[in-house]
């Protein structure tokens, strides 16, 4: 679905719409669209990479199947996927607990792995 | 067996690196509603024959096909979690729903989620290395599913696999 949101576009983007609409033979505002839309890509899976958002959900926002988002990810070169750190820190003693302790998290436990959480951002960022 | 539940993440990355088929015989593989329709039902245009193979899984029983689950453990936990997608909130449901021993997805932000809420999860490199070690693959299957991971993970993960088979050799 289209919304129309009324937008102060600067004039150098204007004029590159202007460009890209001539050059690919569409309307002014398919070609606002699309270098909107390039964009947002960029910066999604720019998100994706950086763990702050997962690859459904950014399958929804740019519409796509997860299959397309994995591609044009490795057709940029963004990398995807787990850390090292986070690989390292949580070790393969991960798969080994008891169902009782899934069901109710001790908070201590989520305090500290939230620590740890906070500590994997900024090491990222 | 041990119940392992997929993301869209952890399916089409298994299936890529062509060892999908050996986790479903090593694991019992529910693959929740929620990535079914993304991963499958919306890859039919674009991605038939990934799309195809996935739903001869699926027919076969090899992956095993959860209709969408509803767990009051995981709805609390999601609440306020807007980096998640359908796909992995349907997991955690299910996780939680069917009592599976382990998420399996190599997805960042997700196991950034799961490991805050001590949550197991198998990341891609961890599945492989337990396939080889349970013989469901060979050593040179291993290398060779670790080559085909490569452009899907990230360097030092990939160069940490190879490592890591390198010392089961």
């Amino acid at each position: 679905m289209k919304k129309p949101v009324p937008l102060r576009i600067p004039e150098n983007l204007l004029s590159l719409a202007a460009l890209k609409a001539r050059r690919d033979r569409v309307d002014k505002a398919t070609a606002l669209r699309q270098i909107l839309y390039a964009g947002a890509e960029v910066y999604t899976l720019q998100l994706l990479s950086h763990g702050e958002l997962s690859l459904s959900r950014a399958a929804e926002l740019l519409d796509l199947n997860p299959w397309e988002v994995l591609e044009r990810a490795a057709a940029r070169g963004i990398e995807v996927g787990e850390t090292l750190t986070q690989h390292r820190a949580v070790g393969p003693s991960r798969v080994a607990e008891r169902p009782s302790e899934r069901e109710s998290p001790p908070e201590r436990r989520t305090r500290v792995t939230r620590r740890n959480h906070r500590q994997e951002k900024k090491r990222s960022s | 067996m041990y119940k392992v539940v997929l993301d869209a993440d952890g399916l089409i990355k298994t299936y890529k690196a062509g060892f999908l088929l050996q986790l479903t015989k090593e694991y019992v593989c529910l693959l929740p509603e929620e990535v079914y329709q993304e991963a499958v039902v919306a890859a039919r245009i674009g991605h038939a024959d990934e799309a195809r193979a996935l739903q001869d899984l699926i027919a076969a029983e090899q992956l095993l096909r959860r209709p969408a689950a509803r767990s009051r453990v995981a709805d609390r936990i999601l609440r306020g979690w807007h980096s998640l997608g359908r796909g992995e909130s349907g997991a955690v449901r299910l996780f939680f729903r069917e009592g599976a021993g382990a998420l399996l997805t190599d997805d960042r932000a997700f196991v950034n989620f799961l490991g805050l809420h001590r949550i197991p999860f198998l990341t891609l490199s961890e599945a492989l290395l337990n396939l080889h070690a349970a013989n469901r693959l060979s050593h040179q299957e291993a290398e060779r599913a670790a080559e085909q991971l490569r452009p899907l993970i990230r360097r030092d993960v990939y160069e940490d696999l190879r490592a890591r088979l390198e010392k089961l050799r």
